[in-house]
């Protein structure tokens, strides 16, 4: 077993109820996160992210597979996940009654790691120290969120695992977050798990991501690898119904910005091209552009069909089936 | 483990209203009725004259007798459920749970919640006592037994039995509702399934007598001994007049043994038996349950 992975899931999978009544939601995911870097965990809702991580943090207990920490199986050494480990649950939620502070100080007494000063710390770092004395239930999303951090990061642990971290935070406080959690790995060496739907927010933080739906990691890799490649074509031509008759057959097309976007490489421009023209259509403009992360992954996951689909048909320039697939790394 | 019950009081303690109103209303409660009834005698002539005379060792004992009741231990079962079920309700059991083992998160709740009430008790048993013996001296009616050496080591005796009771008591109920709240993960459904139970059990007394009515089988007639609560009130009557309930056959006959089961062994035992195999169900159920909240 490597030395420096952070995260092991091996064949890990949670099924909820029983009989005709279960729920699938995690589906043998294998899985590594090595140490030292900011791996981002990407899905739709309800593609089991945030089952993965309450099994990652011991609050939900797989049906099947082991979650490894550090080369240790939680299930007979839990002591990892409570020494090495600091976690933010999908919208942090605290005691209403009492204090910022005083959350805080529960948690650390809770976890035998109570420490008055780096509470403090904390709390500065996070924004919160001015907050601090007012109770939690007051407090907005953003400001919970905030806490959050700070709870998950108070045993110092190697580890910090962050499910939609950004969350109710405004954009000033999306972009601190970013550095904060950047700094994290950069400067302080920890390994950052973290699952958002801000697809532009991991493209930026994250080094390697999985993209997880319907339970199952549909793709993994180094962001800068999964992308690679992955260009598209914009086209701006005249009529759109033509492109569309043309290359619909070919490829899965996307009215955006007064033109169709298709996933094609720019090798490919050319044929494309005289496609069009062949057909007598009118072309204004060709751009080849990287396709974002965003992009990607609602290929990956099927979604923009869904989404054509549901936007009627006369907006729906490509049957699911006709789909060109993005080859697997 | 003394910073997972420091960090369990902090919450307990933060609590202050729903501590306040379901657990410090005890000793307050006393106060606020030995309070008035001393200033009632203070200033009211006919008041006086109606105080009743009552003995010491039960004004100090009387009081425990409230976690008995449906009345008082409501109370308890509330701030049981609030407690556990308050951890579902809040969404805070996934901030502590991956930091701790269940078990003695588990344990430092049923520790706090208990040593909280029997303080409470303590209070208002103290309260209590203390005060009818100023109002007894207000109205100068007698406030006895003489404090001989003998009379304080048999209320010792019975006040240590009867706050062992009130002990077990509340454990049982803290179970009933700590059940209640893991299985519904709402603070009313907690209390309102504790309730539940707490009414239901002691109806194994006649259901028993049914079910052997109905299968014709006299075992049945015996279930009822299986009652937390009938074997409470054995207890307690051992407590209070050196002999167990004489409403029931003091006997049964077990595998062809005869077993006393009115003595204060066998209640003792049950009760044990119903308080380990309680905190079992909750730690085993607590240990399997998915944290979804």
């Amino acid at each position: 077993m490597a030395s420096d992975s952070a995260i092991q899931l091996l064949d890990l999978s949670k099924t909820f109820g029983r009989r005709q009544k279960q729920v699938k939601a995690v589906r043998g995911i294998n899985l590594e996160v090595t140490a030292n870097q900011v791996y981002g965990f990407l899905g739709p809702n309800g593609a089991g992210k945030s089952t993965t991580i309450r099994m990652i943090l011991d609050l939900i207990r797989p049906s099947r597979g082991e979650v490894h920490l550090y080369g240790q199986p939680i299930k007979q050494n839990r002591t990892i996940l409570q020494k090495r480990v600091g976690g933010l649950v999908e919208g942090a939620r605290f005691y209403p009654f009492l204090s910022g502070r005083d959350n805080l100080e529960l948690i650390g007494r809770t976890g035998g790691f109570y420490d008055a000063q780096r509470i403090e710390t904390l709390l500065e770092q996070v924004g919160m120290a001015d907050r601090a004395a007012r109770q939690a239930g007051g407090y907005s999303t953003g400001m919970k969120q905030r806490l959050g951090l700070a709870a998950a990061l108070l045993s110092d642990p190697d580890l910090v695992i962050l499910d939609e971290p950004t969350n109710g935070l405004d954009p000033a406080g999306i972009q601190e977050m970013r550095l904060f959690i950047r700094e994290l790995v950069d400067e302080q060496g920890k390994t950052v798990f973290l699952s958002s739907h801000l697809l532009s927010e991991v493209e930026q933080v994250c080094d390697r991501v999985a993209i997880i739906n319907k339970g199952e990691i549909i793709r993994e890799g180094r962001v800068a690898d999964l992308l690679a490649g992955q260009r598209q074509l914009h086209i701006e031509a005249e009529p759109l119904a033509g492109v569309t008759a043309v290359l619909g057959d070919h490829y899965s097309l996307t009215h955006e910005n007064n033109g169709i976007t298709l996933a094609a490489a720019k090798e490919e421009t050319p044929q494309i091209v005289r496609k069009l023209v062949a057909n007598d259509i009118a072309i204004f403009q060709v751009r080849s552009q990287r396709q974002s992360l965003e992009a990607f992954f609602l290929e990956a996951t099927g979604e923009r069909a869904e989404e054509q689909g549901s936007r009627g048909a006369g907006e729906s320039v490509s049957p699911p089936s006709s789909k060109k697939e993005v080859s697997d790394d | 483990m003394i910073n997972i019950l420091r960090a369990e009081w902090l919450k307990i303690n933060g609590n202050k209203w729903t501590t306040g109103f379901l657990i410090w209303i005890f000793p307050v409660g006393a106060l606020a009725i030995v309070g008035f009834m001393s200033l009632f005698a203070l200033f009211s002539p006919s008041f006086r004259e109606n105080v009743h005379p009552m003995l010491w060792t039960d004004a100090f004992a009387t009081p425990w007798s409230f976690a008995n009741n449906l009345f008082g231990r409501t109370f308890l079962l509330g701030f049981t459920a609030v407690t556990f079920a308050g951890e579902y309700q809040w969404g805070t059991w996934k901030n502590i749970i991956p930091r701790q083992r269940r078990s003695l998160l588990l344990a430092a709740k049923f520790i706090n919640l208990i040593l909280l009430i029997l303080v409470a008790f303590i209070l208002m048993s103290l309260i209590f006592g203390f005060g009818y013996g100023l109002l007894s001296r207000i109205a100068d009616v007698p406030y006895g037994p003489e404090r001989t050496d003998a009379a304080i080591r048999d209320f010792l005796n019975d006040y240590a039995l009867q706050s062992g009771l009130t002990f077990i008591s509340v454990i049982i109920a803290s179970i009933y509702a700590a059940l209640a709240a893991l299985l519904m993960k709402s603070i009313l459904g907690g209390v309102i399934i504790g309730i539940g139970i707490s009414v239901a059990e002691p109806l194994l007394i006649p259901a028993g007598l049914s079910f052997a009515r109905m299968f014709n089988n006299d075992a049945w007639k015996h279930l009822g001994r299986l009652s937390p609560h009938l074997n409470i009130v054995n207890v307690s009557s051992w407590a209070k007049t050196d002999q167990g309930i004489a409403w029931l056959e003091p006997t049964v006959q077990l595998f062809n043994q005869t077993v006393s089961v009115n003595g204060l062994g066998f209640s003792i035992a049950v009760l044990a038996t119903w308080v380990v195999l309680g905190v079992g169900l909750v730690l085993y159920l607590f240990q399997r349950q998915d944290i979804t909240t």
